[in-house]
């Protein structure tokens, strides 16, 4: 869709009138980012609505008045949004700890081969076996040397996801025909860090393939390509944006393109401005 | 009295609990809003009542308006008046009836009330009021009525896409009579 038919579409009008959906809301406002004729188009019914309800403005009767300024001042002052809910967006621990676990258990089973093959070689104290067995030991303990190195990238990835510098932002499916694709981004406003993790996208199809996107200042910014092999499990380590007002993704040829093809675009996430 | 001219200025003030901007947005707003709480709900005694609402809820969630993304505060008060207004007709069984929504539509303000209205709005009314009346009750309906493009097609029997093309072309024309451009 370009940015003519997406304003035919009526989707504008549905927006400024207020019956859009939040998906729908989040969808125009980045949409808008990327299009100034989107951003005009918008402006312009903002405009035509409130002069049409401007002409038939009534007086409301004067004993209103007081009644509705008493408590505004108090209204608004206790609720003022405080530290605590400002810093909402930081990212769910849960999903990190748990994803954890599995590591942690093939760590320890790791050691607990690595303690029985020791415990084995001091009983049997056979050397055929102790031969066998080093081997054995050795590739135990390359395997354990990249579980470890797993897991401090793990370690690391849930430090970041844990610092109050980070954001994460979920994108959304913008693609009437795959109503379940999601994807969850961390950025970190400190590092400009972007780590990425599909949940869900339809598989690409041959010579086609992922890439991501940054709205920088309203213009869109490539942040590089998925890897089509990567799982829902997997974590992806993308370019890094300063100042993203949103990240999209779209479906492109393989190796990408210089910019975004707007039909294309799947999911999409605006990143929440602070307070 | 101090005029407010600067949208963000305006926001910030309120943000802060400053009682002249909040006295400012009842002045300048307030009779809008209330207009189209009449139009929409159709009865002075309700819209009484949801002034007040509305007024709190714009309090309430002006902190949460982001004057950064260069949106119309208007508009996000209008959106917030219609969607509660849209709330309270629903809770009093408000049904996609055609018969109804003639009704509502149709009836113009009590001409007690409507006197109120300054010399400008009531030049710029005429003209909008002879617009074609096959398009202005598209705009009435979508405005007033609070109806998404789907629920005017079930109201009117009228095609989807000739419902989206007809208030895409009422639009057009209002921002003629509007001279918005």
């Amino acid at each position: 869709m370009n940015p003519i038919e997406y304003i035919q579409s009526g989707i504008l009008e549905l927006y400024v009138q207020g019956t859009a959906t939040p998906q729908e809301r989040q969808e125009v406002e980045c949409m808008s980012h990327i299009y100034p004729e989107i951003k005009e188009e918008l402006s312009k019914l903002e405009q035509s609505m409130e002069k049409y309800v401007q002409i038939h403005a009534v007086s409301p009767p004067a004993h209103l008045r007081s009644k509705i300024l008493t408590n505004a001042r108090k209204t608004i002052l206790e609720n003022k949004p405080t530290l605590e809910t400002s810093s909402e967006n930081v990212s769910q621990p849960e999903t990190k700890v748990v994803k954890l676990t599995p590591t942690w258990i093939k760590a320890a089973s790791a050691a607990a081969s690595v303690a029985a093959i020791v415990f084995g070689i001091q009983n049997w104290n056979n050397a055929r076996k102790v031969e066998v067995l080093s081997q054995d030991l050795l590739a135990s303990n390359t395997n354990s040397i990249r579980m470890e190195s797993e897991l401090k990238e793990k370690a690391a990835l849930l430090e970041l996801s844990l610092a109050p510098t980070t954001n994460k932002i979920d994108l959304s499916t913008v693609k009437a025909t795959a109503p379940d694709a999601m994807v969850s981004i961390i950025w970190d406003t400190k590092s400009d860090d972007v780590l990425l993790r599909v949940h869900n996208l339809p598989q690409a199809p041959a010579g086609k393939q992922y890439q991501l996107w940054a709205i920088v200042a309203g213009v869109p910014v490539d942040l590089g390509m998925l890897d089509s092999n990567a799982t829902s499990t997997d974590i992806q380590n993308m370019k890094k944006v300063k100042e993203p007002q949103a990240f999209a993704i779209t479906l492109e040829i393989e190796g990408g393109v210089p910019s975004p093809t707007l039909e294309e675009m799947y999911v999409l996430g605006n990143v929440p401005t602070k307070q | 009295m101090e005029v407010f001219t600067d949208q963000n200025y305006l926001v910030a003030r309120l943000k802060a609990g400053d009682e002249e901007a909040c006295s400012f947005l009842y002045d300048n707003y307030g009779g809008a809003l209330y207009g189209l709480i009449i139009k929409m709900v159709q009865n002075q005694m309700d819209a009484d009542d949801l002034l007040q609402d509305i007024f709190h809820n714009i309090f309430l969630k002006i902190h949460s308006f982001d004057e950064s993304k260069g949106f119309s505060l208007y508009t996000w008060m209008i959106r917030i008046a219609r969607n509660k207004c849209i709330d309270h007709l629903r809770s009093k069984g408000r049904t996609i009836k055609i018969q109804n929504q003639e009704e509502n539509v149709s009836v113009e303000n009590d001409s007690k009330l409507s006197t109120h209205m300054n010399i400008d709005s009531i030049g710029l009314r005429e003209i909008v009021d002879q617009m074609s009346p096959d398009l202005k009750k598209m705009i009435d309906l979508f405005y007033f009525g609070g109806y998404t493009h789907a629920e005017i097609t079930e109201l009117t029997n009228i095609p989807l896409g000739t419902v989206k093309t007809k208030i895409r072309n009422a639009m057009i024309e209002l921002r003629k009579v509007f001279h918005i451009s």
